[in-house]
């Protein structure tokens, strides 16, 4: 089963998905406990982790999301992250089916106009787990007011590096935090948004209900299930 | 065994006609937004800031204008045209009066159908131009000829033929209606030198990440510099190359070519009539082919493809002689013309049986109308065949004869242009749909993969075409005229060639 993804996606799965933060329950979750152990990705080294671990320091590294050791790990491949050629093209192109896919969902859910060059103007839209951008850009293309929160810290600076190059992305704000952080100050959006981010799929749902969504607000999970090779969506 | 419909000039030969105009001063400015666009632009964008800027302002590149201008999604992107055509300075109807120009075109439906969508097909009717609904073509041995009609197919007209200078007039103007004024759209310059942004800053280095927020050069350093001749520079996200077929974009950027001369020239002038011609006519002659297209009022266009030497010598003739060499050419000249003969009835009988019978299976052979007098300047211009190997690069596309040039033979080389601008708004307008950046090469290609079929394709045929019919060889002469004379009887065969050549996307033999 594992053979049939591509293989950067088999790389970040494992490492997002063990997380010893999240509860391990089901036959699911031992299936991915029981990944061979040269699929897993290499240490990290002590100065990033070192790093990660003192980005945290109000929470401290029981509540983040994600621990520093899966921190380091995605960062390690930031720069590499918009490269059509690189090791997550395949990511790049499912891209614009699902942001068309979003479009949709946020043009019939907040009732705007599908033939719009903008149809998200007015929205407030955080994306969780932004990671370079993919999702962020786009969104902020078509009109949103977005935040991008990350807790990869040289992620967000590639982000930011990113979207600086065209005036219509470099209003994005990025942040290095994780969603316990941010919702202690009380940040209101019409949209919440969290895809590809695994590993922390059980705590999504939990701080769910922490954010702030607007009323009418609109939340989206999604994740790519290794068990069922599919690509799942949550929408509520 | 393709439809041999009229042809038409290359844009690369109009572009390479046109004189270098003295640049103006005209100030470089923003093409006008709707209130409503400026609003929701977070960013203000500077007057030297284009989302795409179009490079030649001929047929094609007026319609790529034309198109993203009349589409929602793509309506409020800022486009400049740069080109330092004269023409372009035009706001009103051409006059219907005067004599048509040598240089024309021969549209298909599916062209007409694309100019109706942009909203210009309004605009060339109410100029000068001629529909057809019949094509006969020849043999100068004698042994076949083929007759067409679109009431085979179920249609009005087969194409319409169409000046040059209207196709580009209807597209400004149809621009100004959309656009309110066009002076800030339109950059009267040519383009001196081209900076595309290197590959590597996709990935941004780990020295830009440390400098903090990167400075504004950054945004610039992404986008493509053009050096205009009158002093100005502009940068944009897309650069579409649409400045034929000696393109200076394609040059540039790089991108190679394969291709090669054909030993031919093609003489285009128009001449008069006695009566009315509703006909394309098209023989093939020992140096090639001669076409006679209608354009209406009494008058045809010709375009008459030989040898260089004898268009240098067509070309210098008198007036007088000239019109007697067109007629020969047409008429009994290096050859009878064919006739019903007792084959042609074994050969009605046994296809016709084939599907239900195209009307113009029964047709006889037709003499075109003479031509009584030579109106306006012989112009001559030598034939190529040219394909980039790339249609796009970062941040680039070609469009038109920048990207193919064709054997004028079927007239479809600027029908394949007008094909690219509209494959090219569409995926432009895709990639807005979702957020995207347009200048992404993997946008771009599928821009490329799309239109490179249907060009390869179409520059294939029209060479094997010109092959086959520039060897004078009696086996193969036999050969070819049963080419002809099974397009003529075989009636599901005629059809599809007729809809192929009218611009549908299905090869003539399957379907």
């Amino acid at each position: 089963m594992l053979r049939r993804l591509p293989p950067c996606l088999r790389r970040a799965l494992p490492a997002s998905s063990s997380s010893t933060s999240a509860p391990r329950r089901g036959v699911r979750l031992a299936e991915h406990g029981q990944s061979p152990p040269q699929s897993a990705p290499p240490p990290p080294s002590p100065a990033t982790q070192k790093d990660g671990a003192v980005r945290t320091p109000g929470g401290g590294s029981a509540a983040s999301s994600l621990n520093p050791a899966e921190v380091a790990h995605f960062a390690s491949f930031a720069e590499t992250w918009w490269d059509t050629e690189g090791p997550f093209k395949h990511l790049l192109v499912m891209n614009p089916t699902r942001v068309s896919f979003i479009r949709s969902i946020l043009c019939k859910h907040f009732r705007r106009d599908p033939n719009s060059s903008k149809p998200l103007e007015g929205l407030k839209i955080i994306d969780v787990g932004c990671a370079a951008g993919m999702l962020s850009e786009p969104l902020a293309r078509m009109g949103a007011t977005v935040t991008g929160i990350d807790a990869a810290d040289e992620s967000i600076k590639i982000a930011r590096v990113h979207a600086a190059s065209d005036p219509l992305t470099a209003s994005i704000e990025y942040l290095c935090t994780t969603a316990e952080d941010l919702v202690k100050e009380n940040k209101q959006f019409d949209a919440v948004i969290c895809l590809e981010a695994a590993g922390i799929i059980f705590k999504t749902l939990k701080f769910r209900d922490s954010l702030s969504i607007s009323e009418r607000g609109a939340f989206l999970l999604s994740y790519i299930s290794i068990l069922e090779n599919a690509l799942v969506v949550l929408y509520s | 065994k393709l439809a041999n419909q009229t042809r038409r000039r290359h844009t690369g030969f109009s572009t390479g006609r046109e004189l270098s105009a003295v640049a103006d001063d005209a100030a470089a400015g923003v093409p006008s937004s709707q209130d409503h666009t400026e609003k929701v632009d977070d960013v203000k964008a500077r007057p030297d800031e284009l989302d795409i800027a179009i490079v030649g302002g001929g047929m094609v590149g007026l319609a790529v204008a034309c198109a993203l201008s009349n589409m929602p999604l793509t309506k409020h992107l800022r486009v400049g045209i740069i080109d330092s055509n004269p023409a372009l300075k035009s706001r009103n109807y051409l006059k219907k009066d005067g004599v048509p120009d040598s240089r024309v075109s021969t549209i298909t439906p599916a062209t007409i159908s694309f100019f109706r969508d942009i909203g210009a097909w309004d605009h060339v009717q109410q100029q000068r131009h001629a529909f057809f609904g019949k094509m006969q073509v020849w043999d100068y041995t004698g042994l076949g000829y083929t007759r067409y009609s679109a009431r085979d197919v179920g249609k009005e007209y087969l194409g319409c033929v169409v000046e040059n200078k209207v196709l580009c007039n209807s597209l400004l103007l149809r621009l100004q209606e959309e656009n309110g004024d066009i002076e800030k759209m339109i950059y009267p310059t040519r383009l001196i030198s081209l900076a595309l942004p290197s590959k590597s800053r996709q990935a941004p280095t780990r020295e830009a990440i440390s400098s903090g927020y990167p400075p504004e050069e950054l945004n610039r350093s992404n986008l493509v510099k053009l050096e205009l001749s009158d002093g100005q520079t502009l940068y944009s996200k897309l650069v579409v190359g649409a400045d034929g077929s000696k393109s200076n974009v394609r040059q540039t950027a790089g991108i190679k070519t394969t291709g090669w001369n054909y030993p031919q020239s093609a003489i285009i002038c128009t001449v008069e009539h006695i009566t009315e011609n509703d006909c394309a006519w098209q023989r093939f002659l020992p140096s090639g082919p001669i076409a006679l297209l209608p354009i209406g009022d009494n008058y045809s266009n010709i375009v008459w493809t030989m040898s260089p030497e004898e268009s240098l010598r067509h070309k210098s003739m008198s007036p007088e002689d000239f019109v007697k060499s067109v007629n020969n050419a047409l008429d009994f000249g290096y050859g009878p013309h064919p006739h019903s003969g007792s084959l042609d009835y074994y050969m009605e009988k046994l296809f016709s049986d084939i599907g239900s019978t195209a009307a113009s299976t029964k047709e006889c052979f037709e003499v075109p109308p003479k031509a009584i007098g030579v109106v306006c300047e012989r112009m001559a211009f030598p034939l190529s065949l040219k394909h980039s190997h790339d249609y796009i690069s970062k941040r680039l596309a070609l469009v038109g004869d920048a990207a193919h040039t064709v054997h004028p033979l079927a007239g479809q080389g600027v029908n394949l242009g007008f094909g690219d601008a509209a494959a090219l708004a569409k995926v432009i307008a895709e990639g807005v749909s979702v957020g995207a950046d347009f200048g992404d090469i993997s946008l771009l290609k599928r821009y490329e993969n799309n239109r490179k079929a249907a060009n390869v394709a179409m520059a294939a045929l029209l060479d094997g075409f010109q092959k086959m019919y520039s060897v004078d060889f009696g086996p193969l002469n036999v050969l070819r005229a049963a080419a002809f004379h099974g397009a003529q009887y075989i009636s599901p065969l005629k059809k599809n060639i007729i809809s192929y050549a009218m611009g549908d996307a299905k090869w003539p033999l399957f379907s």
